[in-house]
């Protein structure tokens, strides 16, 4: 039984945890921020955006069978661009990781370990994820395939058991701050779809290349839903207004949950599953990034890799002093460079891959009708 | 009287003064001993010989063979043989306690020295004969003594010509009795196999209430009988190999030729041959030689003493491997979730069974969790509890002297110390073991105030969850796993458990039994596949297994239960 490449459920599940580990921080309150009581109507939105612009790339990416970005990039500007991409994609996923993983164990020092300091929670966390990826990566996406499965239950599961909170007038105004900002610069939460930077790298590992249209599909819809579920349980909860001043909504949200009287409160027991999202979301970045780098740089082994991996990873973890500029890094800094890297560069070098690859092609096209109208003539 | 006074005086003193020297023998054993393994010993000169022509040399060479001088049971008999009113020499070689005496003297012995019209005719054998014009034309055979002997003097079922002294040798060491005749350059080697074995008798580790009650013992043949009778089927495969180059212990890989996949077939004999070991004691050693990943504590083969399970698993299409003196068979590949699954599953409603899986499952995470995430919840996740819980639990532990983690480590040792001493005391003693250490000493811990009593109860259910889990090696790694994990919890609550449990998780991933995933279907996860945990009626267990990539896919037609159909 060959397993090492992926199937539709693992690669799905790849692109899901990211959507997944960003709907446990804070990005549902960033888009209720962003489009008041219309977040709903602005989460559908952003995912027909989404799913269109997926449509649009799967199309670009049909002259590529099993090449991720990399591969694009060094047929559109050769070895000098595939560096540049694989440089522009590793400071990407070590900055988010890092910054997330940084957020996660704010949290985690907020309400459990109160004297322990921030770094050695991260570092827990990355010496987890560089003792499984020493293991494999196969091992890490099976890991992962069964985790967020377990997660997507506990989302639901959270939406379930506020339901008996929920004041459903909340939704009201219906527009929000307005049709502007649900649908012109609403248009920019499409950056809450940031697992879509893995379609970008997931194509060369996949079982059937085939299956990529599906998986691209299935992940934009289950993240779709996600955010649907984690939004309307935050905005039906808590008046928009009070979210805003919230740090981690999601946790506040499991906060009003009640088991019964035997578990009084059972916002542990969430933690417990999130700290398994954010170890497996560690872990798949930390592969992925060690996968792009080892194939461009033409490593030997991957150990190396992932050792500086974590060690930036780390770095960068350090370097906000304090919650204010995690929540502007989060805000501000990780919303462009998301949309940058994803919608924009990396589109663009497809793009040109596409128009390139069709052009050549054409070009051959003429050439040999030419040829063969030759030859009939002589 | 003088004498006798000076030498009790001498005595005296001597007991005074002098060193008491019991014994004079003062035997160590050396540091160091030349290794042999690679050098040429006299007893490898004997070996990858063949048969001479020569009786004195032939016996002359068992007898420096097998150390008959000093061995007291190799048994040598020299005699003359009687055809065609003629004397050969000859001599058997046995061992005294394996073979059949019986049959050694009524059908070796005395055919061949026995005067009888079989051989002491000496008259050539007619093949045919025609008589035509009163000219009488015979087809005779000529005479062989080799053919002779075989065919007409030794009435023996199973006897075969014999050239290598090493095979020869393996036959002897088996309980065959080898039989030298003079000028005959090879042996017969005639199956004279007779030794006291444990009869049949009913499972003791595996019980169950509806189901057969045979399990395997000791001896090889009987085990490949017991399941040549409970699988009638003409495609069971029953090869024999040998492990060991010291002690050549003979083992059968058994499958079902037209379901077992071919490859799986080849790699467990190909890993089987490919031992380079001196001796294999048990078929827990030889797991440990085969398995995919020798560093894990899990196992990576399930092994059964029932023979009813051994033939469902044969009928899968998996690979059953017996060991001789092991009343235990391996069964290969597996998946974690055969761990979990008890041969009662099949005989009961599908409904019960999966409610006995659902309860082991859970047994399982509490054996393995339960230490780790009492000390994590009353550590650091405090909030989870009732008030009024967590006071009595605060209550409770006011009075113990030790921190949290070392109580707990106190009664998880104890109870391993109780259970393992209750597993090696003889089996009368066994339960007194059990009700001194846990009721006795743990009500006494307790009013010690050298342990709190919600500790009792939280290791009490853990002890007894671990009992659930069927398979013993399954169950070893359990109990490792909870230490590690109770130190988890202690070290950082749920961040730690967490922690634990991932890196666990992706060990499992990447665990293989003779290729197959160990947490198939579900990692890599198949939501197409047939084989989930749970079961499916009986009568819709359509499909084998498809990660054992069969011949035979199927197990049941389209509709089993055709009687239904009129």
């Amino acid at each position: 039984m060959k397993t090492d490449k992926l199937n539709v459920i693992e690669a799905t599940f790849v692109v899901v945890i990211v959507t997944l580990t960003h709907i446990i921080l804070n990005l549902p309150n960033s888009i209720l921020k962003q489009s008041g009581s219309s977040a709903i109507i602005n989460v559908i939105y952003i995912s027909f955006l989404a799913f269109a612009f997926f449509l649009i790339l799967n199309k670009l990416f049909s002259p590529f069978p099993g090449k991720d970005i990399v591969d694009v990039s060094e047929y559109v500007g050769g070895k000098v661009l595939k560096n540049i991409t694989t440089i522009i994609y590793s400071v990407y996923l070590i900055f988010v990781a890092g910054v997330l993983i940084l957020n996660f164990s704010e949290l985690l020092k907020l309400i459990y370990f109160h004297n322990a300091k921030t770094f050695l929670i991260v570092g827990i966390f990355l010496l987890t994820a560089v003792i499984v990826n020493k293991i494999g990566f196969k091992n890490v996406i099976k890991a992962n395939t069964l985790i967020t499965l377990v997660v997507l239950v506990t989302v639901v599961l959270i939406f379930l058991a506020s339901l008996g909170h929920v004041d459903i007038e909340r939704i009201f105004p219906i527009m929000g701050y307005g049709v502007g900002n649900t649908f012109v610069t609403g248009a920019l939460n499409i950056f809450a779809f940031g697992g879509l930077v893995f379609l970008y790298l997931v194509r060369p590992g996949l079982k059937d290349h085939n299956n990529y249209k599906k998986i691209g599909i299935s992940a934009i819809i289950l993240s779709s839903i996600y955010l649907l579920l984690s939004v309307a349980s935050l905005l039906f909860l808590f008046p928009f207004l009070a979210t805003g001043t919230e740090t981690l909504s999601v946790y506040m949200s499991t906060r009003t949950i009640e088991f019964g009287k035997f578990f009084e409160r059972s916002d542990a027991m969430f933690i417990l599953v999130w700290i398994f999202t954010f170890l497996s979301y560690l872990s798949v970045m930390i592969s992925y990034i060690t996968k792009i780098n080892k194939k461009t740089w033409k490593a030997k082994h991957s150990s190396p890799i992932i050792y500086i991996v974590a060690l930036l990873i780390l770095i960068v973890s350090l370097i906000p002093t304090n919650s204010t500029q995690i929540r502007f890094i989060e805000d501000y800094i990780y919303k462009y460079s998301a949309l940058f890297i994803i919608f924009i560069y990396s589109f663009a070098i497809v793009l040109i891959g596409y128009l390139k690859k069709t052009n050549y092609k054409m070009k051959r096209l003429k050439l040999k009708r030419r040829i063969v109208k030759v030859s009939n003539e002589q | 009287m003088q004498k006798l006074i000076m030498g009790f005086f001498k005595n005296v003193f001597k007991s005074l003064f002098e060193d008491e020297v019991d014994n004079d023998n003062d035997f160590v054993l050396p540091d160091k001993t030349e290794d042999t393994s690679n050098k040429l010993m006299p007893e490898d000169l004997l070996k990858n010989k063949n048969v001479y022509p020569s009786l004195d040399v032939n016996l002359e060479y068992m007898n420096a063979r097998f150390n008959s001088l000093i061995n007291s049971d190799i048994k040598i008999r020299e005699f003359l043989i009687h055809v065609r009113n003629k004397q050969y020499k000859a001599f058997i070689v046995y061992i005294d306690g394996m073979s059949d005496n019986d049959s050694i003297n009524d059908f070796i012995l005395k055919p061949l020295m026995m005067r009888n019209n079989a051989n002491t005719y000496d008259g050539d054998e007619i093949i045919s004969q025609a008589i035509t014009n009163n000219i009488s034309v015979r087809k005779v055979k000529k005479f062989n003594i080799n053919d002779y002997i075989f065919d007409c003097l030794l009435p023996q079922n199973d006897i075969e010509k014999v050239n290598s002294f090493d095979t020869i040798s393996d036959g002897i060491v088996s309980g065959n009795c080898a039989l030298f005749v003079d000028t005959l350059d090879y042996a017969f080697d005639i199956s004279t196999k007779k030794y006291e074995t444990r009869s049949i008798s009913e499972p003791k580790n595996e019980p169950i209430i509806r189901g057969s009650q045979e399990a395997f013992v000791e001896n090889l043949r009987t085990n490949t009988s017991m399941l040549r009778r409970n699988l009638a089927n003409e495609n069971l495969v029953i090869e024999n190999l040998t492990i060991g180059k010291v002690d050549k212990n003979k083992c059968a890989v058994c499958y079902l030729k037209n379901v077992a996949n071919s490859d799986l077939v080849a790699e467990v004999k190909y890993r089987l041959n490919n031992l380079d070991v001196d001796y294999c004691s048990s078929v827990g050693e030889l797991e440990q030689f085969i398995k995919d990943d020798i560093t894990t504590t899990l196992p990576e083969a399930v092994s059964t003493e029932r023979v009813d399970r051994a033939t469902s698993y044969l009928l899968q299409g998996r690979v059953v491997i017996v060991y001789n003196g092991c009343p235990y068979v391996l069964v290969v590949p597996i998946t974690i979730f055969d761990f979990l699954k008890s041969q009662e599953d099949i005989n009961i409603n599908h409904v019960a069974a999966n409610l006995l899986k659902i309860i082991r499952a859970i047994s399982v995470v509490l054996t393995l969790l339960l230490p780790g995430f009492y000390i994590a919840i009353t550590t650091y996740h405090s909030e989870l509890l009732p008030t009024d819980l967590l006071f009595s639990i605060v209550a409770s532990r006011s009075s113990v002297p030790f921190m949290i983690i070392v109580e707990i480590l106190i009664m998880e040792v104890s109870f391993e110390i109780i259970r393992e001493a209750g597993l090696r005391v003889p089996s009368n003693l066994g339960s007194t073991v059990g009700i001194v250490g846990t009721l006795i000493l743990g009500q006494a811990a307790v009013e010690a105030n050298i342990v709190s009593p919600i500790l009792v109860i939280i290791v009490a259910i853990t002890g007894i969850t671990s009992f659930s889990v069927l398979d013993f090696s399954f169950s070893f790694h359990l109990r490792i796993a909870r230490f590690v994990y109770t130190i988890l919890g202690a070290t950082a609550g749920f961040l730690g458990i967490a922690v634990g449990l991932f890196i666990h998780l992706i060990i499992l991933c990447s665990l293989k039994s003779f290729g197959v995933p160990y947490l198939t279907p579900y990692a890599p996860l198949n939501v197409k596949s047939k084989s989930k945990y749970l079961l499916k009626p009986a009568w819709k267990r359509e499909f084998r297994d498809e990660w054992l990539a069969t011949k035979r896919p199927r197990a049941q037609g389209g509709i089993s239960l055709k009687w239904r159909k009129k």
